[in-house]
């Protein structure tokens, strides 16, 4: 048995990592967006197009890139995870 | 003492406080769609109804009865529903918090599901032994065999749970405590069909 624990990532806390990493950085490119949040290329993809469908992120060429950027929708978003995970952290709980 | 009226818009505000929670829980469950949200909700819920219930049922009695009464039925009722409602709520916010706190260590979530369900059995004991206790007092004056097998089936019955909180740990008293329980159930199935019998 391994010592270390892996601790469970709630969809939302995956979503609320990635806009965290991209809000950090203003603006920021795929590869240092998985290293910011943790998340491997596949799960990644699925998760950008997610949010791009959703109105959170916006893709941008940027030189020989693309980058992404928070919307304003996603600011209201972060704005309301932050609530919800205080709420569930008052209870000394956590997502 | 505070005036009964008093009392009851002190527990409307608890129970109005108690229901802004759930609500609230509703809407972060709304949001994250995360399950343990729903727990908040029914528990928070239980106890504001619960609060605002039983303060309702307090100036019902004391509006429709012509002097102050400190215990009716009503309000007996709304303390009834009240902590059934508590007991219910509380369980669930535990529950919670165990399968938080106390997943992966699994000796501390049976010791902690263990407590929960220690105290359980200690109350159902207790209300069992109080029935049984006040269909006693009757057969004393009735002397009626009936009401000696509903006794003795209450009594086994609290055994059974007696014996639940005893051997909890081990498991080593579980055949004893469905032993037990088959036997209060027969006594009443006995009580039944002398009942039945009755031309």
């Amino acid at each position: 048995m391994s010592g270390a624990t892996k601790r469970y990532r709630s969809s939302i806390s995956i979503i609320a990592d990635i806009l965290n990493s991209i809000k950090e950085e203003e603006k920021i490119g795929k590869t240092r967006l998985m290293q910011k949040a943790n998340l491997p290329t596949d799960r990644m993809q699925g998760r950008l197009d997610e949010l791009i469908a959703l109105g959170l992120i916006s893709e941008e060429p940027e030189d020989d890139r693309k980058v992404f950027r928070l919307t304003e929708k996603a600011y209201e978003f972060l704005r309301e995870y932050e609530r919800t995970r205080m709420f569930l952290n008052a209870f000394g709980l956590e997502f | 003492m505070f005036h009964p009226v008093l009392d009851a818009f002190f527990e409307m505000v608890s129970g109005g406080i108690a229901i802004v929670i759930a609500y609230e829980a509703a809407k972060a469950r709304s949001f994250s769609k995360e399950s343990i949200f729903l727990s908040f909700e029914i528990s928070f819920a239980l106890l504001g109804a619960s609060s605002v219930l039983r303060a309702l049922l307090v100036l019902f009695t004391v509006f429709t009865a012509r002097q102050v009464p400190l215990v009716g039925p009503f309000s007996i009722l709304g303390d009834l529903v009240q902590a059934c409602a508590g007991m219910l709520a509380y369980a669930i916010l535990l529950w919670v918090q165990m399968k938080s706190h106390l997943a992966g260590t699994s000796i501390l979530l049976q010791v902690g599901f263990g407590l929960m369900v220690l105290s359980f059995n200690a109350l159902n004991v207790f209300m069992l032994l109080a029935i049984a206790t006040l269909v006693f007092v009757r057969f004393l004056r009735d002397r009626n065999a009936n009401q000696a097998l509903v006794v003795l089936g209450f009594l086994l019955l609290a055994f059974s749970h007696l014996s639940n909180m005893v051997g909890y740990s081990g498991g080593f008293l579980l055949p004893v405590e469905n032993v037990l329980r088959l036997a209060g159930y027969l006594s009443l199935l006995a009580m039944l069909m002398r009942v039945r019998r009755v031309p």
